[in-house]
């Protein structure tokens, strides 16, 4: 039963464990796809902010230069030579920016694709590289081609610089339109980017929900078998109670007979009071002698002796407290013992007759076995006012077995009687002889916790026949028949 | 003035010692060992008895073979229901008065132990 309960309680508890784990996991990995998509999503607008940055850079400094060099034409068609100057140096500064942040951006491609190579990342790095250099290149052919024009300025021959003025409207168009282009693909990328997070978050949601319907269904198949378990526990729970209640009714009726035997037993006990009173007071007023009231007062005192022995015999074989010394004894000595015993305070017109088979030695607690043949031989005494009482002895060693019988010429069993006739205070004999009620309900329990057995019957003509039947050698140990006769 | 007593006692000493004391007093005794007895007894005196109670008092233990003492005088008083009843028992008191049907008026009790003039006494006072 115990192994059982641990059982059930492990499977609900590994049951239990499992879901709890899947549910664990369902939330780790959801909040693993939420980190990391929040992540992407920093690292994405990261990334591309100091290339827009320096793009935006180039192209405020590139329409600033513009303006210089538009400045220096106008200046140098009016002749204010200062203003031309300072419009140049302003044009060369913004040339220096402008070279300065395409450094800037080459050098942050550059790191890019340096970290491309190392997380081969689907990145567009080495394109903003070129994008730099093509920018670099168109840059530097402005510029030259605007100190051309700034050395025909100063030589005077204006006209001369119309094809190179066109040169430099279509360097300032095709470098704006680079920078244009590079900005328009970090927008592309930022939008790409942004799209594959969605899509990942998608993914992740449909992998969440695909993981939270798996285990809602693991969940509904385990509590299926929970249920199942908990049907089983029920009846588990339902079976146990039914054999409390069993025991219970059992205990009950055990302490009732319990209540019983104490009451009838304290009844026997008290009986031999009021005689014994009754004794004291006829001998004192003289109606009967001395002699008598002493001799009933001796019969009652031993009566009360066999009766406190018979109770004490009685626990002790109720409890499985009944302790044997065996050992091996020759039975029809023993049996001639008690019978020699009793022999000499019988009535003349009874007999007992010996008809003992082959003397053996048997393997019994030889003050119980004569315990036994007392209590038999007295019975049957006490029922038989004439006549015979036979002692016979079988003796089966093939079967390690002995059979003792008891026949007497007497009164028999009343049929009421025969039935519980091994039961505890059924049957008391009359007049002075009449015992303690116990008898042969100890002689039953001795002969049992022995390993043998006891019956009674009454014989076709006249009287009543006791057999019981032990064992030669004991085979078993003690502990095992006490046990044996206590279940 | 001599009492017609039925018995009903299955402790062989003490029927002795009733017979002995009662006689003694001039009571004439009849002894039965159990209460089926003590019944048979009763009714059989029933039909030779000219009298309308066949026994003066029917002196009875409760715990005895075969029919208690309670069942016996129900079985007594549906027959003579006015028949004058005394128990003389060790215990039980309770469940003697307390037996269905009994009637209480008809029966009293003498408790054990108790002195053998006591009983004497309380069959020839009536109270």
């Amino acid at each position: 039963m115990l192994a059982s309960k641990t059982k059930t309680s492990l499977k609900i508890s590994g049951l239990v464990g499992i879901i709890i784990l899947l549910l664990g996991f369902a939330v780790l990995f959801g909040l693993h796809q939420m980190s990391k998509v929040s992540l992407e999503i920093n690292e994405i607008s990261e990334e591309y902010v100091p290339l827009t940055e320096i793009l935006s850079e180039i192209s405020l400094h590139q329409s600033k230069q513009a303006q210089s060099f538009e400045k220096i034409l106008r200046f140098s068609d009016n002749g204010i030579i200062s203003e031309m100057q300072k419009s140049k140096e302003e044009f060369w500064i913004r040339s220096g920016n402008i070279e300065s942040s395409i450094t800037s951006g080459k050098t942050v491609a550059q790191r890019g694709i340096e970290i491309v190579s190392i997380e081969n990342d689907d990145s567009q790095y080495m394109v903003f590289f070129q994008k730099f250099v093509e920018i670099e290149r168109i840059h530097n052919e402005y510029e030259n081609t605007a100190e051309s024009v700034f050395l025909i300025l100063d030589s005077g021959k204006t006209k001369d610089a119309s094809i190179l003025l066109e040169k430099i409207d279509r360097l300032d168009v095709e470098l704006q339109s680079e920078i244009d282009s590079g900005l328009k693909i970090i927008s592309t990328l930022t939008d790409y980017s942004t799209s594959q997070i969605a899509a990942n978050e998608r993914d992740s949601l449909i992998g969440q929900i695909i993981i939270v319907t798996i285990v809602g269904a693991i969940a509904a198949t385990l509590g299926f078998f929970i249920n199942q378990i908990n049907k089983d526990l029920k009846n588990e729970v339902d079976s146990k109670t039914a054999e409390l209640k069993n025991a219970n009714e059992k205990l009950k009726e055990l302490d009732r007979m319990k209540d019983e035997f104490i009451g009838i037993a304290s009844h026997e006990l008290k009986s031999p009071i009021q005689p014994i009173f009754g004794f004291a007071e006829l001998a004192k007023s003289g109606d009967i002698d001395q002699k008598e009231a002493w001799d009933g007062v001796t019969q009652l005192a031993k009566k009360l002796q066999d009766l406190a022995n018979a109770v004490l015999d009685v626990s002790k074989i109720e409890s499985g407290r009944l302790k044997l010394h065996f050992e091996k004894i020759s039975i029809n000595d023993s049996i001639s013992e008690v019978a020699n015993e009793l022999k000499m305070n019988l009535n003349h017109k009874v007999k007992i007759q010996k008809n003992l088979d082959e003397d053996i030695e048997i393997e019994v607690d030889k003050i119980r076995f004569g315990q036994v043949i007392r209590n038999l031989l007295n019975n049957s005494i006490k029922f038989t006012d004439e006549g015979t009482i036979s002692i016979t002895t079988n003796v089966f060693q093939d079967e390690n077995k002995v059979l003792v019988r008891i026949s007497d010429s007497g009164s028999g069993i009343p049929k009421d009687i025969l039935p519980t006739i091994f039961e505890k205070f059924v049957t008391k004999g009359e007049g002075s002889q009449n015992g303690t009620g116990l008898g042969l309900f100890l002689s039953k329990g001795i002969l049992t916790a022995h390993g043998g057995e006891i019956t009674a019957a009454n014989n076709p003509e006249k009287g009543a026949t006791f057999e019981f039947s032990l064992p030669i050698t004991q085979k078993l140990k003690l502990q095992k028949l006490a046990k044996v006769f206590t279940n | 003035m001599a009492l017609n007593i039925l018995i009903g006692e299955d402790n062989f000493f003490t029927v002795k010692q009733y017979e002995k004391i009662l006689e003694k007093n001039g009571h004439d005794v009849t002894i039965t060992r159990d209460g089926d007895e003590c019944v048979k007894k009763y009714t059989e005196a029933m039909k030779n008895e000219t009298k309308s109670y066949p026994f003066d008092v029917v002196l009875m233990d409760n715990n005895m073979p075969k029919k208690s003492g309670a069942e016996a005088a129900l079985e007594i008083l549906e027959k003579r229901p006015n028949q004058r009843i005394i128990f003389a028992s060790a215990y039980d008191i309770d469940s003697i008065l307390n037996t269905k049907n009994l009637i209480k008026k008809s029966v009293e009790i003498i408790q054990k132990p108790f002195s053998l003039n006591s009983l004497v006494a309380k069959i020839q006072n009536r109270k």
